[in-house]
């Protein structure tokens, strides 16, 4: 079935499930997957820090890298899925023209989930990151296929 | 197969974030030997058996240049891969490293880089999935 | 000839309600009065009922109900009023789906809408006296793109090979198709006789600089739409090809908290307004 992960969302999945999210200007598209428990989750966060609206983060983690990537990770281990399978990718975080660094939330997002998962001990397997384009995400969880759309062309990541 | 591993550099904190990088890179990894520049990167060379050789250039004593100079002239020790992580600004001496056959990745380095380049070198055999 | 047929289609382009129109350039003037508005809408009965439906919708709170124009005004205040008229004629423009923008049903519109919030709430952030229009601008700020989305569609080949050389997206659609839909924006507000700052604010959206007077206004409404776009609001073909000015930036004393706080609550923000416009 397909389940639309909104801006400032996260939806988890299994078998036969297809988590998509679309419209990825600066915000973080980030998927775990975990092979063996064919289970998996799609994050789409607009900010970096929650520490901008704490308020805003208590209500709707998701919204925030730092407060929706554990977030992310909690609730597909809930789901069955185990640290050490996880295949982690990550889409997104692109910033506008020019370089005007207040701007660049795209690279913020990025930053953030780096920090995380290097203190986590997680590597991603793939990304597609950075630029002007716009990206959409369509996120098999029976095989952990992603197709990513960025600039017109579709192709899997 | 377990992959011995020296790492070459004057900053204690980057060796360690190469080590971490390494551990979480699926490598199937055995010792991880660490030495502070060229010239004690050459005694480890010499008492230990080493796989893979991660390197930076600029290091007192001995440069990393200098060492893999020293290096590729002993039979034992020039076939060793050795993969270069500098702020080497210098697009002639990145050209000269790379005929020599290493490879080159630029400081700073995303754990991704450097686990990528590793499966370049070593080939994917030697590591774990899934994360490889 | 194209660029004939764009200023056809400029020229053909929906009129705004006169009501409403009068109503903006009410509140243009200081000395406005109830009477005055009363009169305008007066002669709008379907528009007046759409503002006292507005005016009891949840949006706005009022715990009385509110029977009559002359209270609408002195419960919402002028100037409210006359954004949430603006708001509900100018969506029956806007909301369409924009194909050659990639601009699916809605999505044009959920955009204006998010501007000109994300305006609002930035001059409000950043604790500067923008305009009251500044709401205006934000909403209507790509009406040009109603125009001109066909022929970046036709065209769009040409369009990719400019992009390939590094220009914004409003400089590709200049450069292909003459114009920009700034421009074409900025002459439709003009046919309506809208007041000039509002045209202004949306002929230099993407390019403040190239206004020869400092805008606040402009410069807010610019900064909103960039924001917007990259929180993926109405971010389609063009994706992120645009360039924020750093004029614009240092002009406002602009921190990444300012934009990531408005960030944080933009959604919100049009979530509810387009529940209180959907009740007129």
């Amino acid at each position: 079935m397909n389940i639309t992960v909104l801006v400032g969302d996260m939806k988890t999945g299994r078998t036969g499930d297809i988590l998509v999210t679309h419209a990825l200007g600066s915000c973080l598209g980030l998927m775990v997957f975990d092979p063996m428990a064919k289970v998996g989750g799609l994050l789409h966060a607009m900010l970096p820090l929650s520490s901008i609206n704490p308020e805003k983060a208590r209500g709707n983690p998701a919204m925030f890298v730092d407060t929706g990537v554990p977030l992310l990770f909690k609730s597909v281990y809930e789901m069955g899925g185990a640290k050490e399978r996880l295949i982690v990718k990550a889409a997104g975080c692109g910033n506008p023209m020019g370089k005007n660094e207040i701007f660049k939330i795209g690279e913020r997002n990025y930053t953030v989930l780096k920090k995380l998962l290097w203190k986590n001990n997680i590597l991603l397997k793939a990304e597609s990151v950075g630029g002007t384009a716009s990206r959409t995400i369509h996120f098999e969880v029976d095989t952990g296929g992603v197709l990513l759309s960025c600039n017109g062309t579709k192709g899997p990541l | 197969m377990a992959v011995n591993i020296l790492i070459v550099d004057d900053s204690g904190v980057m060796r360690s974030m190469i080590k971490k990088s390494m551990q979480m890179s699926g490598l199937q990894i055995g010792e991880i030997y660490q030495a502070a520049n060229g010239r004690e990167g050459m005694d480890a060379l010499d008492q230990h058996w080493i796989d893979l050789v991660i390197t930076d250039i600029n290091m007192p004593v001995m440069t990393g240049e200098e060492m893999i100079g020293q290096m590729h002239e002993r039979p034992d020790l020039k076939t060793i891969p050795t993969i270069v992580v500098s702020t080497e600004g210098s697009q002639t001496r990145i050209e000269r490293l790379k005929t020599k056959g290493l490879k080159f990745i630029h400081k700073p380095f995303s754990p991704e880089k450097i686990r990528d380049t590793v499966k370049d070198v070593l080939g994917s055999e030697v590591f774990n999935e899934p994360n490889a | 000839m194209r660029i004939d047929q764009i200023g056809g289609m400029i020229k053909a382009f929906p009129a705004m309600p006169g009501a409403a129109l009068k109503l903006l350039t009410l509140t243009d003037a200081p000395s406005a009065t109830v009477q005055q508005i009363e009169d305008v809408l007066r002669q709008d009965p379907g528009l007046t009922a759409n503002v006292l439906k507005l005016a009891n919708s949840a949006y706005f709170g009022i715990p009385s109900k509110v029977g009559s124009v002359r209270q609408a005004v002195m419960l919402l205040g002028l100037k409210r009023l006359v954004q949430m008229v603006v708001a509900t004629c100018a969506s029956a423009i806007i909301d369409r789906g924009v194909p050659g923008y990639d601009l699916p049903a809605g999505e044009l519109w959920r955009h204006s809408l998010a501007v000109s919030v994300a305006a609002k709430g930035l001059a409000g952030e950043l604790k500067i006296q923008a305009a009251d229009e500044v709401f205006t601008a934000g909403l209507l700020h790509d009406v040009g793109k109603l125009v001109l989305g066909q022929f970046v569609q036709e065209e769009y080949t040409d369009i990719k090979r400019a992009l390939a050389q590094g220009m914004t997206f409003e400089a590709a659609e200049a450069a292909v198709l003459g114009i920009d839909h700034a421009e074409i924006g900025a002459r439709v507000l003009a046919q309506w006789s809208l007041p000039e700052n509002i045209v202004h604010a949306v002929r230099w959206h993407h390019a403040p600089e190239k206004f020869g007077t400092v805008d606040i206004m402009l410069d807010v409404v610019h900064v909103a739409n960039m924001l917007c776009l990259m929180i993926g609001i109405g971010v389609g073909r063009e994706g992120l090809l645009h360039e924020p000015s750093p004029v614009v930036t240092r002009r406002l004393g602009l921190e990444p908290p300012h934009l990531e706080k408005v960030a944080s609550q933009t959604l919100q923000w049009v979530s509810e307004l387009s529940q209180a416009l959907a009740v007129g």
